[in-house]
Protein backbone atom coordinates (compact mmCIF):
# COMPACT_ATOMS: atom_id res chain seq x y z
CA UNK A 1 0.00 0.00 0.00
CA UNK A 2 2.83 2.17 1.24
CA UNK A 3 4.56 1.74 -2.02
CA UNK A 4 1.20 2.17 -4.13
CA UNK A 5 1.35 5.83 -2.72
CA UNK A 6 4.88 6.28 -2.92
CA UNK A 7 4.68 5.15 -6.71
CA UNK A 8 1.27 7.80 -7.29
CA UNK A 9 2.79 10.63 -5.92
CA UNK A 10 6.25 10.08 -7.70
CA UNK A 11 4.30 10.02 -10.98
CA UNK A 12 2.40 13.01 -10.02
CA UNK A 13 5.72 14.60 -9.35
CA UNK A 14 6.73 14.07 -12.49
CA UNK A 15 3.52 14.41 -14.41
CA UNK A 16 3.17 18.20 -13.20
CA UNK A 17 7.05 18.87 -13.50
CA UNK A 18 6.28 17.93 -17.65
CA UNK A 19 2.90 19.92 -17.09
CA UNK A 20 4.98 22.87 -16.33
CA UNK A 21 7.32 22.33 -19.16
CA UNK A 22 4.71 21.83 -21.62
CA UNK A 23 4.75 18.72 -22.50
CA UNK A 24 2.02 17.50 -24.63
CA UNK A 25 2.68 13.86 -24.01
CA UNK A 26 2.14 14.79 -20.04
CA UNK A 27 -1.45 16.72 -21.66
CA UNK A 28 -2.36 13.22 -22.45
CA UNK A 29 -1.18 11.43 -19.09
CA UNK A 30 -3.13 14.05 -17.10
CA UNK A 31 -6.17 13.51 -18.78
CA UNK A 32 -6.13 10.03 -19.53
CA UNK A 33 -6.19 9.59 -15.65
CA UNK A 34 -8.16 12.17 -14.68
CA UNK A 35 -10.97 12.31 -17.35
CA UNK A 36 -13.50 9.99 -15.53
CA UNK A 37 -12.79 11.93 -12.10
CA UNK A 38 -13.21 15.10 -13.68
CA UNK A 39 -16.35 14.33 -15.79
CA UNK A 40 -18.54 12.43 -12.75
CA UNK A 41 -17.81 15.48 -10.44
CA UNK A 42 -18.92 18.08 -13.39
CA UNK A 43 -21.97 15.67 -14.91
CA UNK A 44 -22.82 15.52 -10.97
CA UNK A 45 -23.26 19.18 -11.03
CA UNK A 46 -24.37 20.38 -14.14
CA UNK A 47 -26.51 17.24 -14.98
CA UNK A 48 -25.99 17.39 -18.41
CA UNK A 49 -24.02 14.90 -20.17
CA UNK A 50 -23.19 17.45 -23.11
CA UNK A 51 -22.40 20.71 -20.55
CA UNK A 52 -20.50 18.39 -18.84
CA UNK A 53 -18.04 16.84 -21.66
CA UNK A 54 -17.65 20.38 -22.69
CA UNK A 55 -16.78 21.56 -19.30
CA UNK A 56 -14.31 18.56 -18.38
CA UNK A 57 -12.29 19.81 -21.15
CA UNK A 58 -12.31 23.29 -19.95
CA UNK A 59 -10.77 22.26 -16.56
CA UNK A 60 -7.99 20.28 -18.54
CA UNK A 61 -7.19 23.33 -20.91
CA UNK A 62 -7.64 25.81 -17.53
CA UNK A 63 -5.43 23.24 -15.61
CA UNK A 64 -2.71 23.03 -18.37
CA UNK A 65 -2.47 26.49 -19.06
CA UNK A 66 -2.26 27.61 -15.19
CA UNK A 67 -0.05 24.70 -13.81
CA UNK A 68 2.56 27.71 -12.93
CA UNK A 69 0.11 28.35 -10.12
CA UNK A 70 -0.46 25.29 -8.62
CA UNK A 71 1.52 24.86 -5.17
CA UNK A 72 2.37 21.74 -4.03
CA UNK A 73 0.90 22.46 -1.08
CA UNK A 74 -1.82 19.77 -1.74
CA UNK A 75 -2.35 16.66 -3.93
CA UNK A 76 -2.70 17.74 -7.27
CA UNK A 77 -6.13 15.83 -7.81
CA UNK A 78 -7.36 17.73 -4.73
CA UNK A 79 -6.30 20.99 -7.36
CA UNK A 80 -7.79 19.04 -9.78
CA UNK A 81 -10.89 18.37 -8.19
CA UNK A 82 -11.13 22.38 -7.31
CA UNK A 83 -10.87 23.39 -10.96
CA UNK A 84 -13.54 21.25 -11.80
CA UNK A 85 -16.06 22.24 -8.91
CA UNK A 86 -15.36 26.36 -9.48
CA UNK A 87 -15.73 25.59 -13.17
CA UNK A 88 -19.55 23.92 -12.73
CA UNK A 89 -20.66 26.52 -10.64
CA UNK A 90 -19.48 29.25 -12.56
CA UNK A 91 -21.44 27.57 -15.18
CA UNK A 92 -24.67 27.36 -13.38
CA UNK A 93 -24.27 30.76 -12.27
CA UNK A 94 -23.86 31.43 -15.64
CA UNK A 95 -27.04 29.50 -16.58
CA UNK A 96 -29.24 31.32 -14.14
CA UNK A 97 -28.42 34.87 -14.71
CA UNK A 98 -29.45 33.90 -18.37
CA UNK A 99 -32.47 32.23 -17.12
CA UNK A 100 -33.44 35.51 -15.24
CA UNK A 101 -33.07 37.16 -18.46
CA UNK A 102 -35.11 35.19 -20.02
CA UNK A 103 -37.79 35.36 -17.53
CA UNK A 104 -37.73 39.63 -17.84
CA UNK A 105 -37.27 38.94 -21.77
CA UNK A 106 -40.72 37.01 -21.42
CA UNK A 107 -42.01 39.56 -18.88
CA UNK A 108 -41.63 42.67 -21.10
CA UNK A 109 -43.32 40.42 -24.35
CA UNK A 110 -39.79 39.98 -26.16
CA UNK A 111 -39.17 36.40 -28.23
CA UNK A 112 -36.87 34.57 -26.61
CA UNK A 113 -35.63 31.32 -28.05
CA UNK A 114 -36.63 27.76 -26.76
CA UNK A 115 -34.32 25.98 -24.16
CA UNK A 116 -34.03 22.67 -24.52
CA UNK A 117 -33.25 21.12 -20.81
CA UNK A 118 -33.47 18.17 -19.32
CA UNK A 119 -35.46 17.87 -16.83
CA UNK A 120 -34.86 14.00 -14.97
CA UNK A 121 -31.45 13.31 -14.49
CA UNK A 122 -30.01 10.01 -14.55
CA UNK A 123 -26.74 9.09 -13.44
CA UNK A 124 -25.15 6.15 -15.28
CA UNK A 125 -23.52 5.16 -12.30
CA UNK A 126 -26.64 4.23 -10.16
CA UNK A 127 -27.64 0.54 -9.51
CA UNK A 128 -30.50 -0.43 -11.54
CA UNK A 129 -32.96 -0.88 -8.42
CA UNK A 130 -32.14 2.58 -7.00
CA UNK A 131 -32.42 4.49 -10.23
CA UNK A 132 -35.52 5.95 -9.78
CA UNK A 133 -34.84 7.17 -6.55
CA UNK A 134 -31.61 8.63 -7.05
CA UNK A 135 -33.66 10.75 -10.28
CA UNK A 136 -35.55 12.34 -7.47
CA UNK A 137 -32.53 12.80 -5.15
CA UNK A 138 -30.55 14.67 -8.00
CA UNK A 139 -33.76 16.80 -8.42
CA UNK A 140 -33.84 17.51 -4.89
CA UNK A 141 -30.34 18.17 -4.40
CA UNK A 142 -30.59 21.35 -6.75
CA UNK A 143 -32.89 23.17 -4.05
CA UNK A 144 -29.87 23.25 -1.12
CA UNK A 145 -27.10 25.94 -1.34
CA UNK A 146 -23.72 25.69 -3.30
CA UNK A 147 -21.56 24.56 -0.58
CA UNK A 148 -23.46 21.72 0.76
CA UNK A 149 -24.50 20.39 -2.51
CA UNK A 150 -20.76 20.38 -3.48
CA UNK A 151 -20.18 18.57 -0.11
CA UNK A 152 -22.96 15.81 -0.44
CA UNK A 153 -21.74 14.71 -4.16
CA UNK A 154 -18.42 14.70 -3.44
CA UNK A 155 -18.88 12.63 -0.41
CA UNK A 156 -21.55 10.60 -2.36
CA UNK A 157 -20.40 10.30 -5.80
CA UNK A 158 -16.61 10.44 -5.52
CA UNK A 159 -16.79 8.41 -1.83
CA UNK A 160 -14.41 11.58 -1.02
CA UNK A 161 -12.73 11.93 2.79
CA UNK A 162 -14.08 14.95 4.34
CA UNK A 163 -10.62 16.30 4.94
CA UNK A 164 -9.96 16.14 1.03
CA UNK A 165 -13.42 17.89 0.79
CA UNK A 166 -12.46 19.88 3.05
CA UNK A 167 -9.24 21.10 1.20
CA UNK A 168 -11.86 21.93 -1.50
CA UNK A 169 -14.29 24.02 -0.50
CA UNK A 170 -11.69 25.35 1.94
CA UNK A 171 -13.33 24.91 5.24
CA UNK A 172 -12.66 22.80 8.15
CA UNK A 173 -13.52 18.99 8.86
CA UNK A 174 -15.60 20.07 11.23
CA UNK A 175 -17.11 22.50 8.70
CA UNK A 176 -17.76 19.59 6.30
CA UNK A 177 -19.62 17.78 8.93
CA UNK A 178 -21.97 20.97 9.61
CA UNK A 179 -22.53 20.81 5.47
CA UNK A 180 -23.11 17.33 5.74
CA UNK A 181 -25.45 17.39 8.51
CA UNK A 182 -27.56 20.72 7.19
CA UNK A 183 -27.38 19.01 3.36
CA UNK A 184 -29.16 15.58 4.74
CA UNK A 185 -31.74 17.23 6.89
CA UNK A 186 -32.75 19.73 4.27
CA UNK A 187 -32.91 16.69 1.76
CA UNK A 188 -35.03 15.18 4.43
CA UNK A 189 -37.79 18.07 4.27
CA UNK A 190 -37.52 18.51 0.78
CA UNK A 191 -38.22 15.17 -0.07
CA UNK A 192 -40.72 15.05 2.74
CA UNK A 193 -42.77 17.64 1.06
CA UNK A 194 -42.43 15.95 -2.76
CA UNK A 195 -43.15 12.50 -1.28
CA UNK A 196 -46.30 14.18 0.27
CA UNK A 197 -47.64 15.67 -2.45
CA UNK B 1 -48.22 6.34 5.98
CA UNK B 2 -46.03 8.57 7.71
CA UNK B 3 -43.62 5.36 8.05
CA UNK B 4 -43.62 4.79 3.98
CA UNK B 5 -42.61 8.75 3.73
CA UNK B 6 -40.01 8.30 5.75
CA UNK B 7 -38.96 4.60 4.29
CA UNK B 8 -39.55 6.85 0.87
CA UNK B 9 -37.13 9.41 2.55
CA UNK B 10 -34.47 7.29 3.65
CA UNK B 11 -34.31 5.29 0.75
CA UNK B 12 -34.12 8.12 -1.65
CA UNK B 13 -31.10 9.88 0.26
CA UNK B 14 -29.08 6.31 0.36
CA UNK B 15 -29.40 5.58 -3.10
CA UNK B 16 -26.26 7.38 -4.44
CA UNK B 17 -24.96 4.35 -1.71
CA UNK B 18 -22.21 2.04 -4.09
CA UNK B 19 -22.51 4.69 -7.30
CA UNK B 20 -20.28 3.93 -9.62
CA UNK B 21 -17.84 6.95 -11.39
CA UNK B 22 -19.60 7.71 -14.58
CA UNK B 23 -17.33 7.49 -17.35
CA UNK B 24 -16.48 10.48 -19.89
CA UNK B 25 -17.60 10.08 -23.14
CA UNK B 26 -15.45 8.22 -25.88
CA UNK B 27 -12.76 10.24 -27.98
CA UNK B 28 -12.85 12.19 -24.51
CA UNK B 29 -8.45 12.82 -25.25
CA UNK B 30 -9.25 13.91 -29.03
CA UNK B 31 -11.59 16.47 -28.38
CA UNK B 32 -9.67 17.74 -25.57
CA UNK B 33 -6.20 18.02 -27.42
CA UNK B 34 -8.42 19.63 -30.11
CA UNK B 35 -9.96 22.13 -27.70
CA UNK B 36 -6.32 22.91 -26.04
CA UNK B 37 -5.16 23.43 -29.57
CA UNK B 38 -8.04 26.04 -30.65
CA UNK B 39 -7.31 27.64 -27.00
CA UNK B 40 -3.46 28.17 -28.19
CA UNK B 41 -4.12 29.14 -31.26
CA UNK B 42 -6.52 32.08 -30.69
CA UNK B 43 -3.77 33.29 -27.70
CA UNK B 44 -1.44 33.49 -30.53
CA UNK B 45 -3.86 35.51 -32.33
CA UNK B 46 -4.53 37.91 -29.38
CA UNK B 47 -0.93 38.02 -27.99
CA UNK B 48 -1.25 41.70 -28.60
CA UNK B 49 -3.66 42.04 -25.63
CA UNK B 50 -0.63 41.02 -23.02
CA UNK B 51 -0.32 44.00 -21.25
CA UNK B 52 3.63 44.36 -22.12
CA UNK B 53 2.86 44.26 -25.26
CA UNK B 54 0.00 46.64 -25.40
CA UNK B 55 1.93 49.43 -23.83
CA UNK B 56 4.57 49.38 -26.01
CA UNK B 57 2.44 49.95 -29.13
CA UNK B 58 0.90 52.52 -26.64
CA UNK B 59 4.14 54.44 -26.46
CA UNK B 60 5.11 53.89 -29.64
CA UNK B 61 2.07 55.35 -31.18
CA UNK B 62 2.46 58.30 -28.20
CA UNK B 63 5.73 58.66 -29.61
CA UNK B 64 4.76 58.70 -33.24
CA UNK B 65 2.01 61.25 -32.71
CA UNK B 66 4.54 64.02 -30.77
CA UNK B 67 7.03 63.51 -33.25
CA UNK B 68 4.41 64.24 -36.15
CA UNK B 69 2.85 67.44 -33.91
CA UNK B 70 6.29 69.06 -33.44
CA UNK B 71 6.69 68.63 -37.06
CA UNK B 72 3.73 70.28 -38.25
CA UNK B 73 4.32 73.06 -35.44
CA UNK B 74 7.72 73.93 -36.68
CA UNK B 75 6.63 73.83 -40.66
CA UNK B 76 3.55 76.22 -39.62
CA UNK B 77 5.72 78.78 -37.42
CA UNK B 78 4.95 81.37 -40.15
CA UNK B 79 6.63 84.67 -39.12
CA UNK B 80 5.34 87.89 -39.69
CA UNK B 81 7.89 88.68 -42.40
CA UNK B 82 7.34 85.91 -44.46
CA UNK B 83 3.68 86.30 -44.18
CA UNK B 84 4.41 89.87 -45.68
CA UNK B 85 6.91 88.96 -47.92
CA UNK B 86 4.08 86.07 -49.35
CA UNK B 87 1.39 88.99 -49.90
CA UNK B 88 3.96 91.26 -51.60
CA UNK B 89 4.71 88.31 -53.77
CA UNK B 90 1.37 87.50 -54.49
CA UNK B 91 0.50 91.27 -55.32
CA UNK B 92 3.35 92.03 -57.38
CA UNK B 93 2.34 88.57 -59.41
CA UNK B 94 -0.86 89.79 -60.49
CA UNK B 95 0.12 93.35 -60.62
CA UNK B 96 -1.73 94.87 -57.22
CA UNK B 97 -0.09 97.79 -55.78
CA UNK B 98 -1.60 99.87 -53.40
CA UNK B 99 -0.84 102.63 -55.86
CA UNK B 100 -3.64 101.04 -58.06
CA UNK B 101 -6.49 102.62 -55.87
Amino acid sequence: MCLITKRTSLNEQSLIQGLQQGEEKMFSLMVETYQHMVFNTVLGLVLNFEEAEDLSQDVFVLVFQQIHSFRAASKFSTWLYTIAVRTALNHLRKQKAKKRAVYIKRFLGMEVEQEIRQTDFNHPGVILDNKEYAAVLFKALQQLPENQRVAFLLVKTEDMRYEEVAEILGVSIKGVEGLMHRAKEKLRNVLNDYYKS
Amino acid sequence: MRKDITELVDKTISSLDGINRAEAPGYFLAKTKAKLYRSEQKEERFQFRRPVLLIAVLTLFLVMNSLVLLHVQSNSRYTHTDKASNVDGFAKEYGFTTSDY
